[in-house]
């Protein structure tokens, strides 16, 4: 299982967003893609999914073009979690059934119904199955989201900052359970995020974009006191607690 | 098996179910409303003299004609026109994303007016006479449709700019209504009388206007679009959560909105050139299902057009009977009941800005 991405450049118009960006992703793997707000996080997403068509560029999955794919089997391949969640009066147990929609005709057959209630068990999210969404923390309004995408059944999860507008406790509670589904269900995930911690934390991989281009793209290794002054302009400190980096903004 | 019962899946059934009997609770009220409204009148029949007309057993042939001619009809028209409005309110909404979106706000209803005015006006004045202007009603349908369909495009190709969001869509609408209202009374100034009184009634919405042959035509469209929009409730569900989502779900986001908001503006004109201005069932209606039945579209269309049938034909009653022996158009009514409605969602919206965590 293998993801490629090779020369993308997306522009609204003439204003160029993101500019020859090549990357590769593979079974397993969690992938945060780092960089200031207006960077082209959210826009590199949307072109993976079809959802923006790029400028140029190839995006194959195990060497398949995806522009090949119909929407629907898109849809089986990937899913989407977007960074606002729009919550309406649809209750939980709908949201997460709403995950099924590329197998579903008319109606949810048994089998929809099933998968739902065992992802929703799984989650432990049972306590909220007839809350409606919109009586949601943002937390769990992320919990569901996630939910509904893993019900989606597919190879490969994107994320639009999922911890973004979250308490730090629930932001450390969130990545830890996108580090458990990820390695459970052996999903890859493509998460964008701009707070560099936490993206130590999730992530395996990592991929830096700056002014439209690619900065870094490499394992943990390549994340040190010079891309951050480079990248997001502050200064840095680094300090090492139980083998992990932590980086200290000065 | 102890933990059957409360598995989210059995909760959800139960949940179901519930939403199940009440609608099947909204349709026997529906019926019951029905009844109502085809044994009330000016003209009093006795409760076995409606039946026997009603079976066509009667000898008396004026009772035959009230009840199959006019009450009968009146009748199965609130009922079809009223689901039908408020179906095509329902599906704008999910469509435009905005809870105030709806034929009469989005400006729909008063395109189709223009329409109306413009035919009813212009072929007047091209000296035809009263007899054939009669044959030629469907012309007058024909012109609300492709005004009504004019402000549709107007609303679609603006809603794909990136300026406009959902809340700007409705002003938009706002605007449009205003706009044509302007020509309405524009070509209205310059219409004789006799036309220009014909055209003012046209826009009254009135439901007796229509017949049998009128009843058939608006179920040949509607029906196939109820099943059309219920046949695609889960897409309406994955875009009630955004369109990006529903786009990653496999929903064809573009065609399914042009489609849908193309057939809700189609059930519209259709249903206001026939009957003429019915406003504010398309946002009563699906505002009163929502918060009823939440917002799976699998059962939130159906209970939407029996909710704006119970609407209707229940103003229809209120219209005849408020002040006997007068009539009042039945337009009046739903207005007044609709646009009451309106100001308070939009105050009860800013509240919750105010109050937002």
């Amino acid at each position: 299982m293998k993801m490629d991405v090779n020369d993308l450049s997306f522009a609204y118009g003439k204003d160029h967003i993101l500019n020859s960006i090549s990357f590769s992703v593979e079974e397993g793997e969690r992938l945060i893609i780092i960089g200031n707000n207006g960077v082209g996080k959210t826009t590199l997403l949307k072109c993976l999914n079809q959802m923006l068509e790029p400028k140029k560029g190839l995006i194959t999955f195990n060497d398949i073009n995806l522009n090949t794919y119909s929407h629907k089997e898109l849809a089986k391949l990937m899913a989407y979690v977007p960074q606002s969640i729009s919550y309406t009066e649809q209750n939980v147990f709908e949201t997460v059934l709403l995950g099924r929609k590329p197998y579903i005709n008319f109606q949810p057959s048994i089998n929809d119904y099933l998968k739902t209630e065992t992802i929703i068990n799984q989650l432990s999210l049972q306590h909220l199955a007839l809350k409606n969404t919109n009586q949601l923390s943002g937390g769990e309004r992320q919990k569901v989201a996630i939910a509904r995408a893993l019900n989606q059944e597919s190879k490969i999860i994107l994320m639009d900052e999922p911890t973004a507008n979250l308490d730090i406790k629930k932001q450390l509670e969130l990545s830890d359970f996108i580090i458990d589904i990820s390695s459970k269900n052996k999903i890859m995930m493509i998460i964008s995020m701009h707070d560099i911690n936490l993206a130590l934390r999730i992530g395996t991989k990592f991929l830096v974009l700056k002014e439209s281009n690619i900065y870094a793209f490499g394992d943990k290794s390549i994340i040190t006191k010079q891309l951050i002054n480079d990248v997001f302009n502050v200064n840095s400190k680094t300090v090492y607690d139980n083998d992990t980096l932590h980086f200290i903004y000065e | 098996m102890l933990n059957m019962k409360s598995s989210p899946y059995s909760l959800y059934q139960e949940k179901q179910k519930q939403r199940y009997l009440i609608l099947f609770m909204l349709i026997l009220l529906l019926v019951f409303v029905a009844i109502v409204s085809v044994f009330t009148g000016n003209y009093h029949l006795t409760f076995f003299e409606s039946i026997r007309a009603l079976f066509k057993v009667t000898d008396n042939t004026s009772h035959d004609v009230l009840i199959w001619q006019m009450r009968l009809p009146k009748t199965i028209i609130a009922i079809i026109a009223g689901a039908g409005l408020s179906i095509s309110g329902c599906i704008m909404q999910t469509c435009l994303k905005n809870d105030l979106a709806s034929p009469s706000t989005l400006g729909i209803t008063s395109a189709a007016t223009f329409g109306a005015n413009l035919s009813i006006i212009l072929l007047s004045t091209s000296a035809l006479s009263i007899s054939i202007f009669k044959s030629l009603t469907y012309l007058t349908s024909l012109f609300a449709f492709l005004f009504s369909i004019v402000v549709v495009l107007i609303i679609l190709s603006l809603s794909k700019l990136k300026s406009f969001t959902s809340q700007t869509i409705v002003l938009a609408g706002i605007a449009m209504n205003s706009l044509f209202q302007a020509f309405t009374t524009m070509i209205q100034y310059f219409a004789n009388q006799v036309t220009l009184s014909a055209a003012i009634f046209w826009t009254f919405g009135d439901l007796s206007r229509g017949n049998w042959q009128e009843i058939i035509i608006l179920f040949i469209i509607i029906i196939p679009i109820f099943i059309f929009f219920i046949m695609k409730s889960w897409d309406y569900n994955s875009l009630s959560s955004g369109e990006d989502l529903a786009t990653s779900l496999g929903v064809k986001v573009n065609r399914l909105k042009f489609v849908s908001i193309l057939f809700a503006a189609l059930i519209t004109s259709v249903c206001v050139s026939f009957l003429g201005m019915i406003s504010f069932i398309g946002l009563l209606a699906p505002h009163i299902s929502k918060k009823i039945f939440g917002k799976n579209h699998s059962i939130l269309i159906p209970a939407s057009a029996i909710t704006g049938s119970v609407i209707l034909v229940l103003a229809d009653i209120l219209s005849r009977t408020i002040i006997k022996p007068i009539v009042l158009p039945v337009g009046a009514i739903t207005s007044l009941i609709g646009a009451s409605l309106f100001l308070y969602l939009l105050i009860k919206g800013s509240k919750k800005h105010e109050n937002g965590r």
